[in-house]
């Protein structure tokens, strides 16, 4: 792969693989290798006439129509049973918890399992059938925005848990002491647990990546 | 679809068994051991001396020390204040309850005066007071039972547990040093802590 195959293949990293992008990209790649050829002929050297080239297309973002005409019943089934896998693999992942003063997350990791799971059995046996637009650059920004918010909330909530904990060793400049394994495993469930919460930037990346996958063609 | 939902279904009933083992049976089971231990901490038959070591201390004076040491020892389910006397090392220990009716109060309390005046190097006296009445302690009195120094019954477990945690020990001395009649109150002139 050349540089401007890279740069094409970065440039379409996030758009879905349609037979519209698929047939852009090649277009995109060709043009730009004419342009390289050009500037070669103009006497530029190989390494400007591709840095040139490059700068010519820097982003496909307007030349992709984003609304995608979308299968909306299989679609938000789709994501329902997303909801449900979360919610299990959230109950997972309170299990080690169960021997820390964090026990009764376990049963909220049970409730939201069961209820999930009804709301999904529900949803497989009333869905109406439906078509509609949903716009793919909206699913990437929910996505973006929803990771940002959770590195801003783990990052906050992980300094508290900090300062709550090793404050006064800072303050009074005494050593931090924990014994056995045990204060270990406690200290460490005061970071796990906000750590759970990963699952809400998960779930919303998956509805993004789910979205191409519900296109209705023609 | 289908297939993965069947997936999903066998994952959350997996989980749903490893919940019920882990809850209902190994945590159950820890918390049940740990009762018995935490009940068994509040006789002095029973105690494990190992509880009180980190709060050996070679003065009377640090209140914080003193107090949970207190709280490592039988008696420590009574809700209980602390008072010094530093100018004659006494320390007065108040229990809000009536001897008369606090469970194998005596064994207790002569357990409790051997570790407190083992693990605190200066105190000399050691005063309960219940609602009904006082009981004194000193270290002359209790010094006089063991032919050595009182902190080095901690420097050994087995040591400490065949000084004091065999019957004979506990009743030969409750009749001498806490007798059945409880005498009125010692001495009032203490510093609250």
């Amino acid at each position: 792969m050349n540089e401007l195959e890279r740069h094409v293949e970065k440039l379409f990293r996030h758009q879905p693989d349609t037979p519209e992008t698929r047939e852009l990209r090649e277009e995109i790649l060709s043009n730009l290798q004419a342009k390289r050829e050009d500037l070669l002929a103009q006497g530029l050297d190989e390494r400007a006439a591709t840095e040139a080239a490059k700068r010519d297309i820097p982003s496909v973002d307007g030349l992709i129509d984003d609304q995608q005409t979308t299968n909306v019943e299989r679609y938000r089934m789709a994501c329902a049973q997303t909801v449900w896998l979360h919610c299990i693999l959230f109950w997972i992942g309170t299990l080690p918890l169960l021997f820390t003063g964090y026990r009764w997350l376990g049963a909220v990791g049970l409730g939201l399992s069961v209820l999930s799971g009804v709301g999904y059995l529900l949803f497989w046996l009333i869905h109406p059938a439906m078509q509609g637009t949903r716009s793919l650059a909206g699913a990437r920004r929910r996505k973006m925005i929803a990771w940002r918010i959770w590195g801003i909330f783990y990052a906050v909530a992980a300094l508290s848990v900090a300062a709550v904990t090793f404050g006064s060793n800072l303050w009074y400049g005494t050593p931090v002491t924990i014994e056995g394994p045990y204060q270990w495993a406690v200290l460490a469930s005061r970071f796990y647990v906000p750590l759970l919460t990963v699952l809400i930037p998960l779930t919303v990346s998956r509805f993004a990546a789910l979205l191409p996958q519900y296109r209705v063609e023609g | 679809m289908k297939q993965k939902n069947i997936r999903i279904f066998l994952l959350m009933l997996v989980t749903f068994l490893a919940y019920w083992f882990l809850n209902y049976g190994v945590v159950a089971e820890l918390q049940l051991r740990r009762s018995i231990y935490e009940h068994a901490q509040t006789s002095a038959y029973f105690h494990n001396i190992q509880e009180i070591l980190p709060y050996r201390s070679p003065y009377l004076g640090d209140a914080s020390n003193t107090g949970n040491l207190f709280y490592h020892l039988p008696l420590h389910q009574y809700p209980m204040t602390f008072a010094i006397e530093p100018e004659t090392c006494t320390l007065t220990v108040h229990y809000d309850t009536a001897a008369k009716t606090t469970e194998q109060v005596r064994e207790n309390l002569a357990y409790n005066t051997l570790a407190a005046m083992a693990a605190i190097d200066n105190l000399q006296c050691i005063q309960y007071e219940f609602q009904d009445g006082t009981y004194c302690i000193t270290r002359q009195q209790v010094e006089e039972r063991f032919d050595v120094p009182l902190s080095a019954l901690l420097d050994d477990t087995e040591q400490w547990e065949k000084a004091t945690q065999h019957e004979i020990f506990l009743e030969t001395v409750l009749a001498e040093w806490f007798p059945m009649e409880i005498d009125a109150p010692c001495s009032s002139d203490s510093q609250q802590v």
